[in-house]
């Protein structure tokens, strides 16, 4: 590695960093020691509080917290950036080191337009910068437009923020962080607020600008299959600290550190079905940050740690090598190799369950129709849910998959009485003339955001207990006592839970917190509308384990609205596919291997992203746009992107629902027999079953 | 309460909070106990040091009949800051109330109680209390319920405002899904939420109650003399202003730190009540 250093585009050495608060020091960086050479990218994996965020506004300088104590030094190419004033570092900023963020849409100003923000980017950059040049950079930010992939770069050029989608924006944000050809690019989990298809496309063009123009990057992401798609190498980040750092294949093929071995042991994969493997739902504590330095960062979580073993020195992350690994026992090969968990045997599933709940045309439209604006024939109406046709068995699980805005969260809220509809609903066969007090208690909804579905200002028991007191009204208070005890050991929470407040509890234990509420009611049908997406990956196949097991102790009919596919082997016996407000597909778990797909699903899986050795994953990306929301299409909704698009008839007649055995349904012209011919999205690549 | 005492704790830590909260302390005392503290009779007449500026016999003067400023101050605390309190806090639960009914109900009800506020709004609180007593009668009551009624759509908007953003949250949501009543949703579920930007706005408005209660007995419209209230106090002094400014002096100094007291509280109590200050 010390022969490589001055190829080095970045070059973290022994870097550390503390800031100050309230509570004492807090340990934010630990004896970073990284590497990026020249037109490498680095990915830097870690889940939520591991600080990879802070890493970036490091390498920045920009600190967001009060400075404890900083030590180490951060060098791009010959630079030692630790040691350069605010004044000297702001030339640097958006020159050689160039920033993606998150959320395109807050990076950019939305007074101006896309044109202006591009040429401001390289403006701020050029000293000789004269009036005759003024046309030059204009037309340099157009090309830049051009090269990140938008369509009719010179309409974009007088955009503004609001008039583009959010996959544009983050190319327009790429298009300026490759305006003043830097050195190094930073990305904070550039595609994380983006739905599979667009942010699928995005890696696939920064992938290839990165080959065109060679400059290195340091990719930041909490989902290793976003990164083992984009990186060269990838470190791991936990507590702060870096505990293994390798290329790509190495990490996923053969991990060496507990930690990393127990990260993707929690995520799943395309292949799960085939070697009926199960996920680790063990999960992580959060590394300590303040008070005594642990010897081992991943010391209280990891079930290899012996103190007199591991507690010998400062376990830190190797100076050299290849495969980099800051663990003791890894390194002299004692570690316990964490068991390989296999699905139970299936048990039969007695098909002739009679229906939880089904809809009949059930359709939903927002937008008043004023009468002003009927009058001035400006009624605009969005079409969320457009006939939706579907059933839900007794004790079964049917997955809700689709991206933003493709209305499936508002077909929960529908379903769960939130916002009226058209159509009919029916609970056990009877048809629901309206929502009232006896189907609420036997139909309930999760969200997504636990942070915003329970009350900041109720104690955890208030919450439990609301439900009692609404459906169970033959409770006396000491029964509701006792009941809401029994309630966070279903989900379980230690019983103490019962005094705290939500802001006590981490993400995952609100979480449980709502499913119990949810519990409470005894109900037939649970909506989980995204309850598993805000949260890390080894909380989320805790959350997946804990409502299977309820599922099958209560025989609860469960709706699981994703739009993460990979986790739908884990959990779901049937899948309907939604896009713009209809289901295209509906189909049972086992078809969801072997095509025939509708050609929007067939995308979608191929989109998702997922570390699997055992998989290769067939490309199909998406282009075109999507139309506007308050047209009703024609023909067939997915006709303004679909790859197999057949002609005219996609353009005019709706598409026909075609069954494809008993429990596959596509909407599409296409014959299945033409869909069932195309090649798979994933192949085995070699089956065996290590790891 | 838990929250309570956090609230407190983080009160304390900024510089203007914890002043607020002596100053409000000290006046809660002089409130409780000032009246029976006073080292004079405030009704006792002394002809004999009438005009009197601040000596160890009189800490703070006497006025035209001899009577000492600092016992009738001290004395008139109750009646004044008591009032006011009173009138802020009818404002406040009023307000309140609408705001939050109106901004939970919505649709045409909502449009209607917000252009009624809007309407009420555009006249001046002093004038709108002055309407309102012309039509009472003249009385410290009645003063306290114009003040009160003359606050009441200010506080409106603001826990309308909070309720608009409160009712969207998932929580209420899930309320809704679960079946709860309107009363339950806008009572356990929104007012706890909606509380903390309303306490902070009633805190500033206890200096506002102050001082119009001051004016509108200055114009004679509220407390009747020989009451030691401070704006009544000051009314009175006007006429003898030119021979000792003391009178004036210092019953206007007091109004001006009851109003300093309550704003400092109600600065420091909008840093503390903000979730994201807290942790």
């Amino acid at each position: 590695m010390s022969n490589t250093t001055q190829n080095a585009a970045l070059r973290i050495d022994d870097y550390s960093l503390a800031y100050k608060s309230s509570a004492g020091v807090v340990r934010i960086l630990d004896n970073i020691r990284l590497e990026i050479p020249r037109g490498q990218v680095l990915g830097l994996v870690g889940e939520s509080g591991s600080a990879k965020s802070s890493m970036a506004n490091a390498i920045m300088r920009d600190l967001t917290g009060v400075v404890a104590h900083e030590s180490g030094r951060i060098f791009l190419a010959d630079t030692d950036l630790t040691a350069l004033t605010e004044k000297s570092m702001e030339p640097i900023r958006g020159k050689r080191v160039a920033m993606v963020l998150q959320n395109a849409s807050t990076a950019l100003n939305p007074t101006l337009s896309m044109g202006d923000h591009v040429i401001e980017t390289i403006h701020q950059h050029q000293s000789d910068a004269t009036l005759d040049s003024k046309n030059n950079i204009a037309a340099e930010a157009q090309a830049l437009l051009s090269m990140v992939g938008l369509p009719d770069p010179k309409a974009m050029m007088n955009r503004y923020a609001h008039e583009i989608s959010g996959g544009e924006k983050q190319r327009v944000v790429l298009a300026m962080a490759f305006a003043c050809e830097p050195e190094l690019i930073l990305f904070d989990e550039p595609t994380s607020a983006l739905d599979a298809t667009t942010a699928a496309t995005l890696l696939d063009l920064f992938g290839e600008l990165q080959q065109r123009t060679g400059v290195a990057a340091l990719f930041i992401s909490h989902d290793l299959g976003v990164v083992s798609r984009i990186a060269d190498r990838v470190a791991v980040i936990y507590g702060g600290r870096i505990v293994e750092e390798a290329t790509t294949e190495a990490l996923f093929a053969a991990p060496r550190h507990p930690y990393t071995r127990s990260l993707l042991a929690s995520l799943p994969r395309p292949s799960d079905t085939r070697t009926g493997r199960t996920l680790d739902t063990s999960g992580n504590k959060p590394a300590l940050r303040i008070g005594v330095v642990p010897q081992c960062i991943y010391a209280e979580s990891c079930v290899s740690h012996e103190a007199r073993v591991c507690n010998v020195s400062h376990v830190l992350i190797d100076e050299h090598g290849e495969h980099r690994v800051a663990c003791v026992k890894a390194k002299n090969g004692s570690l316990i190799a964490s068991p390989i968990n296999r699905l139970d045997s299936v048990e039969a599933v007695d098909t002739t369950f009679p229906v939880a709940l089904s809809m009949a045309s059930l359709s939903v439209s927002y937008g008043e129709r004023g009468w002003l604006a009927s009058l001035l024939g400006k009624a605009s109406q969005v079409h969320a849910v457009i006939n939706a046709n579907l059933t839900l068995d007794k004790g079964e699980t049917l997955a809700l998959v689709g991206e933003s805005g493709c209305g499936k969260s508002t077909l929960a809220k529908a379903i769960a009485g939130l916002v009226p509809f058209k159509g009919d609903l029916f609970l056990s066969g009877n048809v629901i003339e309206s929502i009232d007090h006896d189907y609420r208690s036997r139909v309930q909804i999760i969200f997504q955001n636990p942070d915003s579905s329970l009350n900041p200002r109720h104690s955890i028991k208030t919450i439990l207990s609301r439900p009692l007191v609404l459906y169970r009204k033959n409770l006396n208070e000491v029964q509701r006592t006792q009941e809401v005890v029994a309630l966070l050991e279903r989900v379980q929470l230690p019983i103490h839970y019962a005094e705290r407040y939500p802001h006590q509890l981490s993400g995952g234990e609100k979480q449980r917190v709502a499913i119990a509420r949810a519990l409470a009611a005894e109900p037939e049908v649970i909506i989980c509308d995204e309850v598993t997406s805000g949260l890390d990956a080894s909380v989320q196949a805790s959350i997946t384990a804990l409502l299977k097991q309820i599922q099958r102790h209560s025989g609860t009919a469960l709706i699981f609205i994703t739009h993460d596919l990979a986790i739908l082997r884990h959990l779901a016996d049937r899948i309907a596919v939604m896009y713009l407000g209809e289901v295209v597909e509906v189909m049972s778990i086992d078809d969801l291997d072997e095509p025939p797909y509708h050609p929007y699903t067939e995308a979608l899986l191929s989109s998702s992203p997922s570390v699997d050795p055992h998989t290769n994953t067939r490309r199909i990306r998406l282009k075109g746009t999507l139309p506007k929301r308050t047209q009703r299409v024609t023909g067939c909704v997915f006709e303004s992107r679909c790859p197999h698009h057949l002609g005219d008839q996609c353009n005019t007649t709706p598409p026909p629902r075609v069954h494809h055995g008993d429990t596959h349904e596509i909407l599409c012209h296409i014959d299945v027999a033409t869909l069932a011919a195309h090649a798979p999205v994933w192949q085995a690549s070699k089956l065996d079953t290590s790891i | 309460m838990n929250s309570t005492r956090r609230t407190l704790t983080a009160l304390t830590k900024t510089p203007q909070g914890a002043i607020g909260l002596l100053l409000c302390f000290l006046l809660l005392a002089l409130t409780l106990a000032g009246p029976e503290l006073a080292p004079k009779d405030p009704e006792e007449f002394h002809f004999t040091a009438r005009f009197a500026a601040p000596s160890t016999e009189f800490l703070l003067g006497t006025d035209w009949y001899g009577r000492d400023l600092l016992s009738r101050v001290m004395a008139g605390s109750r009646s004044t800051i008591l009032l006011a309190l009173l009138a802020t806090v009818i404002g406040t639960v009023a307000g309140a109330l609408i705001g939050i009914f109106s901004g939970y109900i919505g649709g045409r009800v909502d449009d209607l109680i917000m252009r009624v506020t809007d309407a009420v709004m555009a006249i001046p609180s002093l004038l709108f209390a002055l309407l309102i007593l012309s039509v009472l009668g003249s009385s410290s009551f009645n003063a306290v319920i114009a003040i009160g009624i003359a606050f009441t759509p200010g506080m409106a908007r603001i826990a309308r405002s909070v309720t608009l953003q409160v009712r969207g949250s998932d929580y209420v949501s899930a309320a809704q899904a679960r079946g709860e009543g309107t009363s339950w949703i806008m009572f356990a579920e929104i007012l706890p939420n909606v509380i903390a930007p309303v306490i902070v706005e009633a805190t500033i408005r206890v200096a506002f109650a102050v001082m119009t209660l001051a004016t509108l007995s200055f114009l004679g419209l509220g407390a009747q003399p020989p009451s030691p209230e401070w704006g009544l106090m000051i009314a009175e002094g006007r006429a003898h202003m030119f021979r000792s400014p003391w009178p004036i002096l210092v019953p206007g100094i007091a109004i001006a730190l009851v109003a300093i007291a309550f704003n400092l509280l109600g600065d420091g109590l909008r840093d503390a009540l903000n979730p994201q200050a807290s942790s």
